[in-house]
Parts: structure tokens; C-alpha cells; sequence
């Protein structure tokens, strides 16, 4: 079977049986503080708490996180660029100029503080989903009376992402076997075979899907037994206490103009 | 369209029962033309034939996923109605098991899989865990549950699929196909949860290819073969070879190597494994 490595660090790791509002308090805590301060120090920390809980507290894979986080961080730093670059003008603080375009001390700090801002944000939302499965996720939405569509449909995709996988790599191998990807006219053409054969799949599982759905009883909705956890005060405690810190101290931080 | 008519009566203690049914597909024309199938209560019936001879269509007509064009499908004398009320009835008593696992598991855990059955039967979620933990035993797959489907075998995802039909403590349980795909350590876990259900008073019919494994496990047999069902005991059908012949099949190798030495068949205790050979043999 197909796997995903951020998926399975979620369902291995050893916050797996936390209660997902425990661990979406400081998560999503640690996401609001990094998207509302305006203080690079502050983001700086929440980067380093949502970081080392991830690695030291919930033990997600380095390599896993690594993984999971270069793509959005590459997105991050290529999006700060233009932030850190002037073009035209007579900037005073130039640092370098090739031409009209100048490396400014003002917008290099700019660049900086979105970017950690950003990879703060990240880092919080990375520490969720590292530890928490999709199922868990999905009953939780349940529970704050998320339409139940939604829900049905996000767990269903969920489910099928991985059969679908499974065929896709089946598919690509038998191709790669009979030479589907020796040149790039013909990858391009196996991979519409490809994505033609995997859509008809995907068609014809889900009519199945449906049977066997119908079968036990299926009316509309996908309810199944929630999963019983206990919340943990302690930790709760804690990470309310952290959020609430790093808040505090961003408000603080902003009332008197400390950047 | 003509059909094929005929009188046919099922056997005595039958508890599920398919009779005339016609069914097809469009482009196939019919594929059960006239098929009678009786499930006797706490019997083992496996249905055998070649691909494409209608095993699925029946299994599918017997649980109510298909509408046959004609013919009727009764449990406990009750006539399956296929409106939705018709429908929730049977399949509280009678259950279908895809061939493909991925089919049917549609949660990503396993326990919460399990629980969609019971759940739709409108049971309190003390009374769901308790089918789902007795379901998950049964099967042999009580460990797994809190894994998530993608991560298990295609044997375990077998069996989790059989539980989920199973925790709708189904009075007859329709197998497609059980033992295709899997490896000979999972057959045989496949055939102790098996006997498990069967231990708890459900009626277990598969369809299969493997003749082998119909001839060591079931009490009865039914040939799929154009359009109709030949059924009768294991030993009268299996050794027919002129039957298995029109299917497409052979006979089991019990049958074969005692008929290549000259011996005949016991009727009455025929030798269904290695060990019954083996003493047969002296």
C-alpha cells in the first residue's frame, strides 16, 4: 500500500492517543499568535517551541519533518525575495545594487519577519498534523457540527487518496516496464494513459464503494463510533500557558513599539 | 426477452433461498438464466464456477444489492422486497463480502469501520461497541483496531471487511471470493474465523475457484454454469466430472489421485485432506 510519511508519523507517534483538543490548543495557539504578532522575536520563539515539540516532545522523524516542510518553506523564501528587493527609487539604506534593483536594510528585515512569521505559522499547523490522524481530525470537525457532508467527503477522499495510490504506482511501473517513459513525448502520453485509467478506477471503486456502503446500511451519512480520549489537564495547563505567554508578550511588545 | 421456466423446490431448512432468478447486464444479456439456490441453516455452501459464469450476480441478487429482472429472493420465507424498508430488513439478516476489501472500508481506522454497520441499525454507542468488539474477535483481528486501514495487509483488510459485515450479526454471510489473493498462512487464519462464525450460528456462503478449498471445507456445493446452479452435497458434485468439465474446472486432487490409483469415492466419509488420504490410503 501507498504510504504518506507525515501520515504515519501521526499514526505512530507516540502523541497519538492525545485528544485532538489538547493538541489543537497549542497548535492552533501557537498559529494565531504567529499570524497576529508583529514582533519578530516573538515569531522567532513560536517557531522554536512548534518546532522542538514536534522533534523532542512528540518525536516526529527528523527526516519526516524535514520532508514535510521543505516544499512550504521553499514557497516561503521565494515569496520573500521581492519583500527584500527595491526597485527604482534612492533608497538610503542600500546594502548592495545590481542596476535598479537594491538590497535595502529595511527590506531585508521585512523579508526576515514575514518569512519567520510565515515559517512560524507553518511550523505550528506542521505540528498538528505530524501528530494527529486524519480520522481524529475529521471527528473533531464532527464534533464542532461541521456539516456532515464535508466531513463524509473529506474522509472519503482521505480513504481513497490511498487506493488511488496504489494504482497510480502499479500503473506507472507496468508503463515503465514497457518503456512509457523513455522520452518526454512519450511520458507526456503515458501519463494521460495514466491519469485516464486512474480516473476510471476512481469511478468505478466509488460505485462499488456505494454498494458495499448500501450493504451495511448506508442512508446518507457516514457516522461511525467516535474514538474515546482523555483530555489531559497538564498538558492543557501548559500549553495554555505558553500560548498565553507568547501573547502576552506580543501585546506587550507591540504597545511599546519593540520590533 | 424469453426466459427459462421450470418447477424446482428448495431443500428442506433452508433459510435463504433464490429461486428463478434471472438476472444480466446490458451488453452480457442474461448471466443466471432461471437459477434456484437454497442456503440450508448452518450449512456450508460454496458456490463454484469459471469467471464471468454469474457467481457474483448471484451472491449479489441473494443479498439484495442486485434487482434480478425476474425471480425472487426469500429469508426465512420472508420475500425480499426491494424498496428501502424491504432492504433494511434482509440485510440485517443477510450480509455481503466484496471481493475487494478496498470495496468496502471506506473509514481510515479500523474499529471506526466496523462500527458503520451497527451504528445504521440505530444501536446506542454502548451497544455498538459491544458488536464491534465481538466482531473484531471473531475475526481474529482485535489488535488492529485503532490501525488505519491503509496500513494493513490485504489479508487483515479482508478479514476487517468480513467483520464489518459480521458486526451486523447477519444470519447468513455471503463471501465473494474469500480466499482470492491471499497467501496460504491467511487462508487458513481466513478458515478459523470462519469456523468462529459459523461456532456462533451464522450460515457461511462463498463463491470460489479454489476447488480444493471448496471440497475440504463445504457440506454443500453449487456449480454455476450457463445460467443455472447444480447443487447437491460436496462429494456428489465434485466428483462429477462431466459437470466440472461445462464449468471449466477440475476436479479436487483428493478425487483425482484416488481415481488415478483405482479406488472409488467414499460418499459417506469421503477424504477431504492430506490426513484422510493418507489413512484412506492405510
Amino acid at each position: 500500500m501507498a504510504r504518506f510519511a507525515l501520515d504515519e508519523a501521526a499514526w505512530s507517534g507516540p502523541w497519538r492517543l492525545r485528544s485532538t483538543g489538547e493538541k489543537a490548543l497549542l497548535s492552533l495557539g501557537l498559529l494565531t499568535v504567529a499570524a497576529t504578532s508583529r514582533s519578530l522575536w516573538v515569531s522567532l520563539v513560536v517557531l522554536a517551541v512548534a518546532v522542538s515539540t514536534a522533534l523532542f516532545a512528540a518525536r516526529v522523524p527528523k527526516r519526516t519533518y524535514a520532508l514535510a516542510v521543505v516544499g512550504p518553506m521553499t514557497f516561503v523564501a521565494v515569496g520573500a525575495i521581492p519583500i527584500a528587493l527595491t526597485f527604482g527609487g534612492q533608497p538610503t539604506d542600500v546594502l548592495a545594487s545590481l542596476g535598479p534593483v537594491s538590497l535595502t536594510s529595511t527590506g531585508l528585515y521585512a523579508a526576515a519577519a514575514v518569512a519567520v512569521r510565515s515559517a512560524a505559522a507553518m511550523a505550528a499547523m506542521t505540528l498538528l498534523a505530524a501528530t494527529t490522524p486524519m480520522v481524529d481530525l475529521l471527528a473533531g470537525l464532527r464534533r464542532l457540527r461541521v456539516p456532515e457532508v464535508l466531513v463524509d467527503i473529506a474522509g472519503l477522499v482521505y480513504r481513497m487518496l490511498f487506493t488511488l495510490m496504489d494504482s497510480v504506482l502499479a500503473v506507472r511501473e507496468a508503463q515503465a516496464a514497457r518503456l512509457g517513459f523513455v522520452d518526454g513525448r512519450t511520458a507526456r502520453r503515458s501519463m494521460g494513459l495514466m491519469a485516464g485509467s486512474v480516473l476510471g478506477r476512481a469511478w468505478q471503486r466509488s460505485r462499488r464503494l456505494e454498494e458495499g456502503l448500501r450493504g451495511r446500511g448506508y442512508a446518507g451519512s457516514l457516522r461511525t463510533l467516535p474514538r474515546e480520549t482523555v483530555v489531559s489537564v497538564p498538558f492543557m495547563a501548559v500549553s495554555g500557558l505558553i500560548v498565553t505567554a507568547l501573547a502576552a508578550t506580543s501585546i506587550l511588545f507591540a504597545l511599546r513599539g519593540v520590533a | 426477452m424469453t426466459h427459462r421456466t421450470g418447477t424446482w423446490e428448495p431443500t428442506v431448512g433452508a433459510v435463504l433461498v433464490g429461486e428463478g432468478l434471472h438476472a444480466g447486464y446490458p451488453g452480457r444479456g442474461d448471466v443466471l438464466d432461471c437459477a434456484h439456490v437454497s442456503v440450508t441453516g448452518r450449512s456450508r455452501l460454496a458456490l463454484l464456477g469459471e469467471n464471468g459464469s454469474g457467481k457474483t450476480t448471484l451472491l449479489r441478487c441473494l443479498s439484495g444489492a442486485h434487482v434480478p429482472d425476474a425471480g425472487s429472493v426469500a429469508v426465512d420465507g420472508i420475500t425480499l422486497r426491494h424498496d428501502n424498508a424491504g432492504l433494511r430488513d434482509h440485510r440485517q439478516r443477510v450480509q455481503l463480502v466484496l471481493q475487494d476489501p478496498d470495496d468496502q472500508l471506506f473509514s481510515a481506522d479500523v474499529r471506526a469501520d466496523v462500527s458503520f454497520g451497527p451504528i445504521n441499525l440505530g444501536l446506542d454507542d454502548a451497544e455498538v461497541r459491544v458488536r464491534v468488539a465481538e466482531a473484531l474477535e471473531l475475526l481474529d483481528v482485535t489488535e488492529l483496531a485503532d490501525r488505519p486501514v491503509h496500513q494493513l495487509s490485504y489479508g487483515q483488510r479482508k478479514r476487517v471487511a468480513i467483520a464489518g459485515a459480521v458486526a451486523m450479526r447477519p444470519q447468513v454471510l455471503l463471501l465473494d471470493e474469500p480466499t482470492a489473493g491471499l497467501d496460504p498462512r491467511a487462508v487458513t487464519t481466513l478458515r478459523a474465523a470462519l469456523s468462529n462464525l459459523e461456532a456462533r450460528g451464522t450460515t457461511v456462503v462463498v463463491s470460489t475457484h479454489d476447488i480444493d478449498f471448496a471440497w475440504e471445507w463445504a457440506d454443500e456445493v453449487g456449480v454455476v454454469v450457463d445460467g443455472i446452479v447444480h447443487q447437491g452435497s460436496t462429494v456428489k458434485i465434485m466428483t462429477d466430472e462431466a459437470l466440472l468439465g461445462r464449468a471449466h474446472l477440475g476436479v479436487p486432487w483428493p478425487v483425482r489421485l484416488l481415481r488415478s490409483l483405482g479406488h472409488e469415492i467414499d460418499v459417506v466419509a469421503p477424504p477431504r485432506t492430506v490426513s484422510d488420504v493418507a489413512r484412506f490410503l492405510g
